[in-house]
């Protein structure tokens, strides 16, 4: 039975052989909130799980130009997130209603009454906007530090990372100010939507999502367009002159250098991108989380990211997005449902585990689940003795 | 230089590394120079709290002094940031409570020749165990790790440090730890300038660090394993050539960077009088910095670092006027972390490091 | 500022200046390629060849003078800038990408002559769609051009052979566009008839493209083949200039590479200023020791050792013996294997396959400090002291296996007395010492080690001829005590002088091996040194 079903596999056409999996894993996810209901609740993602799945694959993805691509270990990159939070945070809330500025500017709002007071940008430019910011805020980091070597530079992203929460938390005494509303963070942030008069037109479009019972497969929805759109970033970045770049630099800055290739320029901008998407990431959360507090942004979340980097595979995106599923459901839901099963309570250890996980991938599998063809061949060398990055003809 | 250069667009790439040395020593002298006024400001305005503060910073720095000797030497040998060291030394205070407290009992109740001894034991014991610990993480998963890329150890070590600290929590829970009583408690001061106490502790701290360390130079300076670790960090391969053992050596630096640790954390729990899982990574983070600041690598720049870390921290937090405060710790740390990264690499008393290649 | 065209020179370096410390690694040294021209500099190891390479390409800025390349400085610039000038090169130790295929690798080349930006990437506009096919096309048009087959297109760099690598070097550079072409010891490692293509091929180029090259080589052969203009740099001056036919008839030229007395020897008039020097030179010649009885069983055997690094083979089956108070010399051009060699006997880079036998004993798979107990030590290449140590320091280490306080102390002593002038600095720091007193200092480390083969590498590396003899004489004075010696040296013929059995290594294999005497007089070892024909 097994055989015959293989060999009539082997007979379907290439393409149809190739698309299969992925368009079935596809349709799983696109799908999941149709059937979700169905499945058992202690062991399958429900759905607030799913949008976070959604985050972190868009983090990871971020990340893994940054480390993947361009091999710069980045151990503040929750410093991006915390970015992208904040910008939604104080642009869509009441925030500037406060004492202090009593600011009241609306530019197209979805869903929010016109008497409410404080700054609300329509949350879609939001998730632009706070990437953007994002971006800039990684360019400016990564001017001055990225000429450092790998480990120093990670030290620095590390201060990045721990400066930005403490900045946003104490940022609410700014010269006698309250920018960020300090320790008690913002919220309600405005929700996503499509306003009355396109819900009117499309009516499978929600005028506002937090109207609806369902709310949480929408953000599902709005999350995996996200991830799509950054997937697609990435890969086509991968195959461009500047993924070109950006490798060489990762193998050897000085060949690099020797061959045109501006060692800052090209860094800063994978730092850039990097910066992008988890600005977006941050943003989005915050708007389906509906608040943002400094307390989010702990230097565990950079390393939850990283995590999920290596498990899955540096510079594979298949394996990094494999990584950000597997880690988050074991993070939010996983760890707790085994627990329960076992009847002891694992997930205080999570971030052991976690660390369990890095060490136990970097002695056994260091390439990841899903390793690029690069890093598989690059690991293998380095078991050889070829010191990748260095001169291999190094006698005499 | 070619400004007006037909290659156009990026000419004044030239001017960028002369601009960027004099930018060095310009942001050197502003940086020194603010909190040089911050100190003095702070000394005319009530110089009893800057004297109370600044001889609390130089507690602080030894006790900062005994973790980031630990990251520099471990640096100096492998070019490893061992980012668990930090929760090696969390594990030092929690092994003090454990045999100080828990097994010997001391609680302040005993006299003081007998507390005295029991100390001794307790700190022959955190170091201990922490030097022996030590070695062993880095026989189970540094060494395998030697040859591979730069990256790998360094977060290896990263996951170290959580899967320590999730030890800790589980063996201890999330709650402190404490050692009550064991030093005679802040009240017991020694002498009072205005209304600033000096307590007691804060000299018994420095008093017991001090011989430690002269111990650490004279291993380092005189005897065959510190030769061999000199040896080892200055040029490896030369030392092979020697006939040194350099798996042997690197873990002989591993169990030296435990030992500080235990006793750093055996200190710091009796100084301090709690201690909690999660005590490592952040003092580990500012102890690093404290080795970076003086040179990592140099022993000497260690210790300077450390000071000047506890200082400023002590400084930030206790001083009154003008500075940014307790909830700013973190930042003005980091901050010159980075700053000293970018603009001084070498550090304060490192040698730039000269190309191998 | 755009300068004066002075002539047709593409690159001119006036006055080039660089030091390290106080060390004068180059020294006002003045320079130029001309157009469509093939230039090689050569000279002896450490005489700062790399150091003025480094300063074309942007690696080290000049501590005075300037370069100046088609009409532009270039000194100080960034590496990137300069290529973008089009200055392109190949690395001495292979630096291709290696995770990348080969024509990724070109492509990477390419990086400064195109434009594809992050947006245009992103979307793939028809702009950018042309782009990255037009460069495609050309990356395999160079390929083939530097002689590269089809299959390695998707071949991933390091898995190419080594003349493949090498060739894909040199097809990256040509990616970059350059004007100039810069070649660091690019037949390193090449067998003959590789060596020979590679010569033909640079000819080519220049013909077929006028395209300017500038080579690092040490392959006589290579150098006396293709180029228009030999610059002959020593201890960082230069020293000859001209066409390879002048420069191979320069005295100063034939002494820098074989040694002193070589001059003499080979039949040229000795240069009347150094006739001084060359006198105890030529008596050292006389007083090699007596051949020792080589009958018995050797001290060490080296029998078809196999040593890699990486996938490429550095040392292809060398076998060879070194006898009780023997001394043995192994000669080559860069890249021949002889450091390895020394290497894989003390188990520091551990070979692959074969067996070294020490006093009877297997030693090929000890660890490194159980083969220095048992009686090898060695002055590395470039004497690799403990820089931070001082002298006394680097010499306890030595002696590092030993624990017998009075005996070291008295070595110690006896390392002064062959080196007075390490007693003299015997407080100092080693990584402040010279040139001369770091070769003392390394070579009195190894002697503390009482070893009964003692290994030196290339002990005569940049020193200045007066202490080059001074060295060789106490290499034959730790001789006379009794320590076997395996001697490695560039400088071939003195070598050959105090040696009483040579190995001439060509591309890690063994060419030749006889009587030093007779190898001396071998027209095959002249030739390989000085290309002469």
């Amino acid at each position: 039975m097994k055989h015959s079903l293989s060999e009539s596999w082997y007979r379907l056409p290439w393409a149809v052989r190739r698309l299969a999996v992925p368009a079935v894993v596809v349709a799983l996810f696109v799908l999941y909130p149709k059937y979700v209901t169905q499945l058992p609740v202690q062991w399958f993602p429900q759905m607030g799980v799913m949008v976070q799945m959604c985050v972190f694959a868009m983090m990871a993805l971020g990340l893994n130009v940054v480390v993947g691509y361009a091999g710069l270990l980045d151990l503040g990159y929750v410093a991006f997130y915390a970015a992208g939070s904040y910008i939604a945070g104080m642009f869509a809330t009441q925030q500037f209603a406060n004492t202090t500025f009593q600011w009241k500017f609306h530019f197209l709002p979805v869903a929010v009454p016109q008497i409410l007071p404080g700054i609300h940008i329509s949350v879609w430019l939001l998730l632009a906007l706070g990437a953007a910011f994002a971006a800039v805020l990684g360019i400016a980091i990564g001017l001055p530090t990225l000429r450092l070597r790998g480990d120093y530079l990670a030290i620095v992203t590390l201060g990045f990372g721990e400066i930005i929460p403490q900045a946003v938390n104490n940022g609410d005494n700014v010269f006698g100010r309250n920018v960020t509303n300090g320790p008690n963070g913002l919220t309600p942030i405005d929700q996503l939507g499509f306003g009355t008069s396109i819900h009117n037109v499309v009516s499978f479009l929600p005028a506002n999502y937090h109207n609806e019972i369902n709310y949480l497969d929408y953000y599902y929805y709005t999350g995996l367009a996200l991830v799509a759109f950054t997937l697609f970033c990435c890969i086509r970045l991968r195959d461009s002159r500047l993924g070109r770049a950006w490798v060489a630099i990762r193998e050897d800055e000085i060949a690099a250098a020797a061959m045109g290739v501006p060692l800052m320029r090209t860094k800063t901008w994978a730092y850039a991108i990097g910066a992008f998407f988890g600005g977006m990431a941050g943003c989005f959360y915050a708007i389906e989380k509906n608040s943002t507090f400094p307390g989010d942004f702990s230097l565990n979340i950079s390393i939850f990211v990283l995590c999920m980097v290596i498990l899955g595979g540096m510079g594979n995106v298949w394996g990094v997005m494999l990584g950000a599923v597997v880690l988050t459901y074991l993070n939010y839901q996983g760890l707790a449902a085994i627990g329960r099963q076992l009847n002891i309570d694992i997930s205080t250890y999570s971030y052991g585990f976690f660390g369990g996980i890095i060490v136990i991938m970097m002695l056994l599998r260091p390439e990841g689940l899903i390793p690029s063809r690069r890093r598989r061949v690059e690991f293998r060398a380095a078991a050889e003795g070829v010191d990748v990055g260095h001169a291999v003809a190094e006698h005499e | 230089m070619a400004t007006d250069s037909p290659a156009s667009g990026r000419p004044k790439l030239a001017a960028l590394p002369a601009l960027a040395k004099n930018l060095n020593l310009v942001m050197g002298v502003v940086v020194v120079g603010m909190v040089a006024i911050v100190l003095i400001g702070n000394a005319i305005q009530d110089w009893r709290q800057f004297v109370s503060v600044m001889l609390t910073g130089i507690t602080l720095g030894s006790m900062y002094c005994l973790v980031a000797l630990g990251y520099t030497l471990v640096y100096g040998i492998i070019e490893l940031i061992n980012f668990a060291h930090g929760d090696v030394f969390m594990w030092g205070s929690m092994f003090a409570v454990t045999i100080g407290v828990s097994t010997l009992g001391l609680d302040g109740s005993q006299s003081g020749i007998v507390t005295a001894l029991l100390l001794l034991v307790t700190m022959a014991g955190a170091m201990a165990l922490c030097g022996t610990g030590n070695v062993i993480i880095e026989r189970l998963v540094y060494k395998p790790l030697r040859s591979a890329p730069k990256l790998a150890p360094l977060i290896t070590a990263i996951g170290m440090s959580f899967i320590l600290q999730t030890l800790a929590l589980k063996f201890y829970g999330p709650s402190e730890q404490t050692a009550d009583n064991v030093l005679p408690d802040s009240s017991h001061h020694l002498f009072t300038i205005g209304i600033y106490g000096y307590a007691q502790k804060n000299l018994i701290v420095v008093l017991i660090t001090l011989p430690v360390l002269a111990a650490l130079v004279y291993l380092v300076r005189s005897t065959r394993q510190g030769k061999a670790m000199r040896a080892v960090a200055q040029d490896t391969d030369a030392a092979r050539m020697m006939g040194i053992d350099v798996d042997r050596t690197i873990s002989f630096t591993f169990a030296l960077g435990g030992v500080l640790a235990g006793a750093g954390g055996t200190l710091w729990v009796l100084w301090q009088t709690s201690t909690r899982y999660d005590l490592g990574f952040q003092l580990g983070l500012f102890a690093f910095t404290a080795a970076v600041l003086g040179g990592i690598g140099n022993l000497n720049g260690a210790a300077l670092g450390a000071f000047i870390i506890g200082l400023l921290q002590a400084g930030n937090d206790g001083l009154s006027w003008h500075v940014p405060g307790s909830s700013w710790t973190q930042s003005v740390v980091f901050a010159v972390l980075i700053l000293i990264l970018v603009f001084r690499p070498q550090g304060l008393l490192g040698e730039a490091t000269a190309d191998r290649a | 500022m755009r300068l004066p065209s002075m002539s047709d020179n593409l690159l001119e370096a006036r006055m080039v200046r660089k030091e390290f410390g106080g060390l004068v690694a180059c020294n006002d040294v003045n320079f130029t390629v001309p157009q469509g021209s093939i230039v090689s500099l050569i000279g002896p190891n450490g005489a700062g060849k790399t150091t003025f390479f480094n300063m074309l390409t942007g690696a080290y800025t000049p501590t005075s003078g300037e370069v100046i390349f088609d009409g532009k400085e270039v000194a100080g610039l960034p590496a990137h800038a300069i290529t973008q000038l089009g200055i392109g090169r190949t690395f001495q130790n292979i630096r291709l990408f290696q995770t990348m295929s080969s024509l990724e690798n070109v492509l990477v080349g390419m990086h400064s002559r195109t434009k594809g930006g992050i947006v245009g990437s992103i979307l793939r506009t028809p702009a950018v769609r042309r782009e990255e096919r037009e460069s495609a096309e050309k990356a395999r048009e160079i390929l083939r051009y530097c002689a590269l087959p089809d299959k390695v297109d998707e071949e991933y760099a390091m898995n190419l052979s080594y003349g493949d690598q090498r060739r894909l070097e040199v097809a990256r550079a040509l990616a970059t566009d350059p004007k100039l072409l810069l070649l660091d010891e690019p037949t390193a490692g090449m067998n003959p008839q590789e060596s020979a293509d590679f010569t033909a091929f640079v000819a080519k180029l220049r013909d077929d493209r006028g395209m300017t090259v500038l080579m690092i080589e040490h392959d006589m052969k290579v150098v006396m083949g293709v180029s228009d203009r030999v610059t002959v740099l020593d201890r960082g001056e230069k020293i000859a200039e001209g066409s390879p036919s002048e420069v191979q008839a320069d005295e100063r030229v034939i002494e820098a590479y074989l040694g002193a007395g070589a001059a003499g020897q080979a039949g040229h008039p000795g240069n009347p200023d150094r006739a001084l020097e060359n006198d105890p030179q030529i008596e050292v010649v006389s007083h090699r020791p007596p051949p020792v009885d080589i009958t018995g069983s050797p001290l060490l055997e080296l029998d078809d050792v196999h040593t890699y690094y990486g996938r490429i083979e550095a040392v292809k089956g060398i076998s060879l013996t070194v006898h009780e108070g023997e001394i043995v010399t192994l000669i080559g051009a860069n890249g021949a294997g002889k450091s390895t060699t020394l290497r894989s006997i003390q188990g520091i880079t551990r070979p692959k396959r074969g067996t070294i036998t020490f006093g009877g004993q297997n030693i090929r798979d000890m660890a490194p400090h159980d083969i220095v107990k048992r009686g090898i030590s060695q002055s590395p290449e470039g004497r690799r002291l403990f820089p931070r140590m001082t002298v006394r320091e680097n010499l306890e280490m030595g002696a590092f296996q030993r624990n017998d306080r009075a005996e070291i102390e008295k070595d110690i002593n006896h390392v002064y007395e062959l080196f007075p002038r390490l007693q003299e600095r015997r407080a100092q720091k080693a990584g402040t010492l010279s040139g001369g007193e770091q070769q003392m200092c390394a070579i009195g480390r190894a002697l503390m080690a009482r070893p009964k083969l003692l290994l030196l590498d290339e002990p005569s590396l940049g020193l200045a001829p007066i202490l080059v003899e001074k060295i060789f004489e106490i290499i034959l004075e730790i001789n006379k005590e009794g320590t076997a010696i395996l001697l490695v040296e560039q400088n071939a013929l003195m070598a050959l002088g105090i040696a009483q059995r040579g190995y001439v290594l060509e591309t890690g294999h063994i060419a030749l091996s006889d009587d030093a005497a007779a190898l001396a007089s071998n027209e095959r070892v002249r030739k390989a040194y000085l290309g002469e024909s």
